[in-house]
């Protein structure tokens, strides 16, 4: 009590257990239940990794761990949560916040200054930590997560995964008893994954700190769990049990509710029929109509540069060129900051290049000669809408409709008839089962903004399914999807693959590699490899490259046949 | 992507660098406040002489970008100066000579000192915004009005925090029109013109309730709301420097308006 | 703990959530960097029609001191928004600078005192255009001081009443229609005014 109002460091607070009993909770204007009747016990510095389906009510347990909910957020509770004895609902938020570090899903949402060490100091000012161990503090955390040296950067020009990994110097700073981390690598490249399961690794074993990991890369996390909580996608408890002994019963109740499964789990027990296979392996082993043909999409050249800040011009791209080719899926891999995003950008016409061209022509239909290739940004918007589609990383920007239903047909009846292609009217019924085919039908006369995440990115997906471009550029498109929404996603890109789309898909994802026709490495704004998927497991293009055929590997079961591992074409 | 002008920040170490952003405040106003007071174009002409000369020897930035930066002022200058003098009330005194006559408009002596004084206004609270603001990042700014001068800290930090938020929408903005864009909506004619911004300015303001609303959720669990009485990993203190550069501005300020020609 | 109740207690209104305050200075960041856009691109060129017409313009720079109050619904919440607002465009290199601290002040100013005499408790069209009206003699007031001190009465008159309409139709009604478009997108879900 008395460090808390004084506000001196706590520098050895002991990890607190984790009880729930019976545990709801109800958003306001909501009418189901976020979470409903969890019940178990996390004793004191163990590991608890939480599995479900999106929308299960994940986020919103690490929200009340926090205290967040229900004393920020307005909404319903019953029930009882205890954290190292505290129970959640009657102690204030602050006495919550002194012991508990929250990491979020997104980078951007968390950082609150402009500045490196500004940033991670920011935690220590609200405790009133005295000023040299603040100093001290800030320098720590910034070396455990890997960011020494960017004292003086400015965080708006970091990168997704350097971001992650500030967010996550954030928190350590403060010395938590309790660590929440909510998809903590869903932005990091290989060796930044790496990185923070290493440090994950240590801090678990340390017992230093109880651990909350919500976590989609199963295969990293599993292992560092001591147990698991699943949910199924109405936010109810399927079970509670040690990580190496989840009942059989409640792994199939999971893998039917969508979610991600640990492939141990399953190879364990023999799926049960109808068990679904991983969506990646249904796709390398569907065939294709068409080979990869006519030329759509080329950039040459290209050299992206941002604008000066304090630490000199930023030149993203240098010398970039790729070109993509009709039936083509082609992965862009590469560590964070290597311009990924920036390539996508350019070959939409959304980033002028400084130097270099990108071309790009429509799909070519039988009998007829192909276009010219065209420069992006000299079409109009109809022909552009025609030939290329972009997926963005933040799917809210992309939507220009007040229902999800307005949304899918809005494209449909923007270019529909024009230019001369083949585009009817889009009818109800099409709309209606293009959501019903992403999981999104009972959503049809819902506003896009007040979408689940998982929700709002399959339905930017879902908005170029009736008037598909000939060209889809998607970045990180299963970026906090769950099984089902991958799935979904990888099932309408087989689709307009086989109808002749190129498609270029940015990625940290390892399980979408094998999927792909080829792949494009980048690293620094160069083009480091440009080759088969198998080619560049075989011998990934960076140095060291074992966190990327080992990260790589971290998407398949511990100690397996290699032969096993999905691969397109081998049956 | 972003359409916002780089920010103008010092190349290299000055002496205005090293003063607090709260004092530089305080001297600024007194400039903005001496050049307000009057009519008369000597004022603002002094304050301008001033002014080139603190941005040149003081203020360590890159001097040779702020033309370009004030380019967009010539326009206002220009049309506050003319319409000054076109519609001054001084035009209308019949004791007063005559110095042009454009068409039916009478123009008088004082009526373009006037003139010439408004426009002269606006180029010296340019140039003073630029010694007060430019010498040091927002979070210096928010470390001393916090530091210094009491304002409360969930208020400026609040702020700041949203400040960093800035370059994102201007990011936001040109990303919702190339999503429009690149779904085909290409508006025709002036009102489906001005629907269609109206749509983008809707989308661009929720996105800034959601962002806001996350990073308050990301503050508060960083302890943000404790009520706790926060310490400063960067401290501030009203330095030799600062009462130099008060003390100086006002005089200039006081030279500015009292000495006579 | 439950859901914003019906009607809210003085305390608890004059206590501002971190989340009120971020989004207020970040919508005021939002119309800051359009005061911005709007100063650099349209203003300039729409000062060449001189100042009656010009002033038919203004109208924008008041936006936040009427949007942020029917959002949040706080004490203080159109002096502070329009605080932000002129401090970004401050920041971000508009040439009024620290000019439009002064006039932010005002505007805020006379939006607030017509929120303070309802008690913050009344939020209909008929206040946002009062509030609007108020923030414009703010303008109003200030533009007559500081921009054009050497104009005629009857010209500063017809300056005065243009830049005063500008608020009610472009602040007052656009902005009460704003707020309603954007409770009708979800977004205000956390303020009392999207429940
Ligand atoms: N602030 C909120 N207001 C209202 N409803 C919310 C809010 N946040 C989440 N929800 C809803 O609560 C449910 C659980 O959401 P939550 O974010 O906890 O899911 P999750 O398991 O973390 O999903 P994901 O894997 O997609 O992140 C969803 O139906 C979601 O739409
Ligand atoms: N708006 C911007 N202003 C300045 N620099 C930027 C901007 N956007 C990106 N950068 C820089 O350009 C480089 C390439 O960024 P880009 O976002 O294209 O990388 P990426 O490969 O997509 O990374 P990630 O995997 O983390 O998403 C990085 O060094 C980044 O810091
Ligand atoms: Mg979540
Ligand atoms: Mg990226």
């Amino acid at each position: 009590m008395t460090e808390a109002t004084t506000g001196r460091p706590l520098t050895a607070v002991s990890p607190p257990s984790i009880e729930a009993t019976d545990l709801s909770w109800t958003y306001a204007g909501r009418s189901r239940p976020a979470i409903e009747g969890l019940t178990f016990r996390l004793e004191a510095g163990r590991v608890l990794l939480v599995l479900g389906p999106s929308g299960s009510g994940k986020s919103t347990l690490a929200r009340a761990l926090a205290g967040l909910v229900p004393h920020v957020v307005p909404g319903r509770w019953q029930g009882g949560l205890r954290v190292g004895g505290l129970e959640v609902a009657e102690t204030p938020a602050r006495l919550l916040g002194e012991r508990i570090g929250l990491v979020f899903q997104d980078p951007d949402s968390q950082l609150v200054m402009s500045r490196v060490d500004d940033e991670v100091a920011f935690g220590l000012e609200n405790r009133a930590w005295p000023r040299p161990e603040m100093v001290s503090g800030v320098r720590e955390a910034l070396a455990q997560a890997g960011l020494s040296g960017f004292e003086q950067r400015s965080t708006v020009t970091l990168s997704g995964g350097e971001k992650q990994r500030l967010a996550i110097a954030d928190v350590l700073a403060a010395r938590p008893g309790l660590l929440v981390l909510d998809e903590p690598t869903a932005n990091l490249d290989p060796p930044g994954m790496y990185a923070v399961f290493e440090r994950l690794a240590i801090l678990a074993r340390r017992r230093e700190h109880t651990i909350v990991l919500i976590e989609h890369r199963l295969e990293a996390a599993l292992p560092l769990a001591d147990e698991v909580l699943l949910l199924d996608d109405e936010g109810h408890q399927l079970a509670f049990a040690p990580a190496g002994a989840v009942g059989r019963e409640a792994v199939e109740l999971l893998e039917r509710s969508g979610a991600w499964v640990p492939r141990a789990w399953r190879g364990a027990q023999p799926a049960a029929s109808g068990a679904v296979e991983p969506a990646v392996e249904r796709a390398a082993s569907g065939g294709r109509a068409i080979e990869a043909g006519a030329l759509l999409l080329e950039a040459a050249d290209v050299r992206v540069e941002y604008p000066a800040d304090e630490s000199g011009k930023r030149v993203a791209l240098d010398g970039v060129s790729v070109s993509v080719r009709a039936g083509e899926r082609v992965a862009l891999v590469g560590p964070n900051g290597a311009g990924k995003s920036s390539l996508l950008f350019a070959m939409a016409g959304l980033l002028r290049p400084a130097d270099g061209t990108v071309r790009l022509r429509a799909l070519p239909r039988d009998g007829e000669a192909a276009e010219p290739m065209r420069d992006p940004s000299r079409l109009s918007a109809r022909e552009l809408a025609a030939r290329i589609g972009l997926v963005f990383q933040d799917p809210e920007l992309g939507f220009v409709a007040g229902t999800a239903r307005d949304e899918v047909s809005a494209s449909a009846r923007a270019i529909g008839g024009r230019d001369g292609t083949s585009a009817r009217a889009p009818d109800e019924q099409g709309t209606d089962g293009v959501l019903a085919s992403f999981g999104l039908g009972h959503l049809a006369t819902e506003i896009p903004f007040r979408l689940s995440q998982g929700e709002q990115r399959r339905l930017s997906l879902a908005a170029l399914a009736l008037r598909p471009p000939a060209v889809l550029l998607l970045d990180e498109p299963t970026f906090g999807l769950d099984r089902r929404g991958t799935e979904a996603v990888l099932a309408l890109l087989d689709e307009r693959r086989t109808a002749g789309q190129a498609q270029v898909l940015a990625t940290h994802d390892p399980r979408l590699l094998p999927a792909c026709d080829r792949v494009v490495a980048l690293d620094r704004g160069r083009v480091v490899f440009d080759g088969s998927p198998d080619a560049f497991l075989a011998a990934p293009p960076y140095a060291p490259a074992s966190p990327w055929r080992d990260g790589v590997a971290l998407g398949r079961p511990a100690g397996s046949d290699p032969a096993a591992i999905p691969r397109r074409g081998a049956r | 992507m972003s359409v916002l002008p780089a920010p103008l920040a010092p190349t290299r170490p000055a002496f205005l660098t090293r003063t607090t952003p709260a004092a530089r405040l305080v001297a600024g106003t007194a400039w903005l406040v001496a050049a307000i007071v009057t009519l008369d174009p000597i004022v603002p002409a002094r304050l301008f002489l001033a002014a080139i000369v603190a941005l040149w020897l003081w203020s360590g930035l890159p001097l040779r970008r702020i033309p370009a930066r004030l380019a967009p002022l010539g326009f206002a200058i220009l049309s506050l100066t003319v319409f000054s003098i076109l519609l001054s009330s001084a035009n209308g005194d019949r004791s007063l000579a005559t110095m042009a006559q454009i068409g039916p408009a009478r123009i008088t002596g004082p009526a373009i000192s006037a003139g010439l004084a408004i426009g002269l206004r606006v180029v010296v609270i340019a140039l003073t915004t630029l010694l007060v603001f430019g010498p040091s990042d927002p979070t210096r700014m928010a470390d001393s009005l916090v530091q210094q001068w009491h304002v409360p800290d969930r208020f400026a930090y609040g702020t700041l925090a949203a400040l960093r938020v800035a370059p994102f929408m201007a990011g936001d903005w040109a990303t919702i029109g190339a999503a429009r864009r690149l779904r085909g909506l290409a508006p025709r004619g002036p009102v489906a013109r001005v629907r269609e911004a109206g749509g983008r300015l809707l989308v661009m303001l929720v996105s800034a309730i959601r962002r806001a609303e996350r990073l308050a959720l990301a503050m508060d669990a960083r302890g943000f709301d404790s009520g706790v009485r926060r310490t400063h990993f960067r401290e501030l203190r009203t330095n030799w420097r600062d009462w130099l550069t008060i003390v100086l501005s006002f005089a200039v300020a006081a030279a500015a308006l009292f000495v006579a020609r | 703990m439950n859901a914003f109740p019906a009607s809210r207690h003085s305390a608890e209104l004059f206590r501002w959530r971190t989340v009120d305050i971020v989004v207020v200075a970040l919508l005021a960041v939002a119309f800051g960097v359009v005061f911005w856009a709007w100063g650099t691109y349209v203003w300039a060129w729409g000062s060449f029609l001189g100042p009656q017409t010009e002033s038919l313009l203004t109208g924008v720079w008041l936006l936040p001191a009427v949007v942020c109050p029917l959002i949040v619904r706080r004490p203080g919440a159109a002096l502070f928004g329009e605080l932000v607002a002129a401090v970004v465009s401050a920041l971000l290199g508009s040439y009024w600078g620290l000019d439009t601290l002064l006039s932010g002040l005002l505007q805020g100013a006379g939006a607030e005192v017509v929120f303070f005499v309802t008690m913050y408790r009344a939020w209909n069209p008929a206040v946002a255009i009062l509030a609007a009206a108020g923030a414009g003699i703010g303008e109003a007031t200030h533009d007559l001081i500081v921009s054009y001190p050497g104009i005629d009465y009857a010209g500063r008159a017809a300056i005065g009443a243009a830049e005063i309409v500008s608020a009610i139709v472009v602040v007052g009604i656009g902005g009460w229609l704003l707020v309603r478009a954007l409770r009708q997108t979800g977004a205000l879900q956390t303020f009392p005014s999207g429940a």
